[in-house]
């Protein structure tokens, strides 16, 4: 049976790796690779990120399996031992269960410090705009994941003061030493970045989802709750650990 | 009553001080399969408990953690939510307790035993229980 209106998030084990590895090839092609073989790693990459996204979660009378890959990789839990709705607690954190996740901001940070150290000869503002978003994920990152998740509320709206604020001050920056900005490229990633960085953090902020902790003997799992009854969805991960116990 | 067996209780509690399953089938002169069958016996026991209370008293459970046998859950009281904490302590049974009072001593050294505090500190159990 299908787990309804909850699905796993890409945040430990193999659906983890997908994802940085996907981010991993979106700067190594970015940085050192030439049209076109730019493009196809970061075409790779992006496809990476969309399969480490969880589709859905299956549940038996005794197992709980949770699907990734479009559906194709399939990891059943076993010997669960914790069952927390993160959301609700007032302290809890999301680095300090998954710990791998720090890989990502150090991803986008090394991208900043790539970046900054090959300035390219032809359009400066791409430069500058890549560098700047670099450092802005690698803030939002941080705030999601080192802020506990009931208090996440309170920074999004300092992300999205601080993100109108950012653009003007982009622009200052570019008409102060003298490098035209209009360019399609320089709108279309600033943009990018400006809009996915609220919107990242909404998806934690947002009072209709809720972060579930599934703990095993050996893993953590994160699982997110959509328009639904978390309390039911706990209970109803709570029966099949017992009757998992039972059997 | 709600409470483990006392030969089931006390496999569980050397788990949940951190021993592993063979360690403990050599401390008590056991077999590895007959530890691990208890443990899971033990634990589909508190899962029951915690959900029965659960369901009887219309709890919103926000934590369950077997291995440690404590539930941290919201009640509803008069249409006030209240937290409250659940604790399982051996010989004792299950325990609840609201949000502002104090733990007794007897739970807060059994916390201590099982590695969940450091100090027998009403705020750092809490602590711990919320984050």
């Amino acid at each position: 049976m299908r787990l309804e209106n909850v699905s796993p998030v890409n945040s430990s084990g193999i659906p983890l790796l997908l994802a940085i590895l996907g981010f991993l090839l979106n700067v190594l092609g970015l940085q050192f690779l030439p049209h076109p073989y730019s493009t196809i790693c970061e075409l790779i990459g992006w496809f990476l990120i969309f399969a480490s996204w969880g589709k859905d979660i299956l549940i038996t009378d005794t197992k709980v399996i949770l699907r990734y890959a479009f559906g194709f990789l399939k990891i059943e839990i076993e010997d669960i031992n914790e069952i927390t709705n993160l959301s609700e607690l007032n302290r809890a954190m999301l680095i300090k269960y998954f710990k791998g996740e720090i890989l990502i901001p150090m991803i986008f940070i090394s991208n900043a410090t790539l970046t900054l150290l090959n300035p390219p000869s032809k359009y400066p503002q791409l430069w500058l705009i890549d560098t700047v978003m670099s450092v802005y994920w690698t803030a939002i990152f941080l705030i999601v994941f080192v802020f506990p998740i009931k208090k996440l509320k309170k920074h999004f709206v300092t992300v999205v003061s601080f993100t109108v604020f950012l653009l003007p001050l982009l622009f200052w920056t570019f008409h102060l030493f003298g490098i035209p900005f209009r360019h399609d490229d320089v709108m279309f990633h600033t943009f990018l970045g400006v809009i996915f960085g609220p919107w990242f953090i909404w998806e934690f902020v947002d009072n209709r989802k809720r972060y579930l902790l599934v703990k095993s003997n050996r893993h953590k799992y994160l699982l997110v709750s959509v328009d639904g009854n978390t309390n039911e969805v706990v209970k109803t991960l709570l029966r099949v650990t017992q009757n998992a116990q039972t059997t | 009553m709600l409470k483990l067996p006392d030969r089931m209780e006390e496999i569980w509690l050397l788990r949940a001080k951190g021993l592993r399953e063979i360690e403990i089938a050599e401390r008590l002169g056991i077999s590895k399969q007959a530890v691990n069958k208890s443990l899971k016996e033990a634990k589909a026991k508190l899962f029951e408990m915690f959900l029965g209370l659960a369901e009887v008293f219309g709890f919103e459970v926000i934590r369950v953690n077997i291995e440690k046998g404590f539930m941290v859950a919201n009640a509803k009281i008069c249409e006030n939510e209240k937290r409250i904490y659940v604790f399982y302590v051996p010989k004792v049974g299950v325990r609840a307790f609201f949000e502002g009072s104090d733990f007794p001593e007897y739970l807060l050294k059994h916390a201590l035993s099982i590695g969940l505090i450091k100090n027998m500190n009403n705020r750092e159990l809490i602590q711990y229980l919320e984050e």
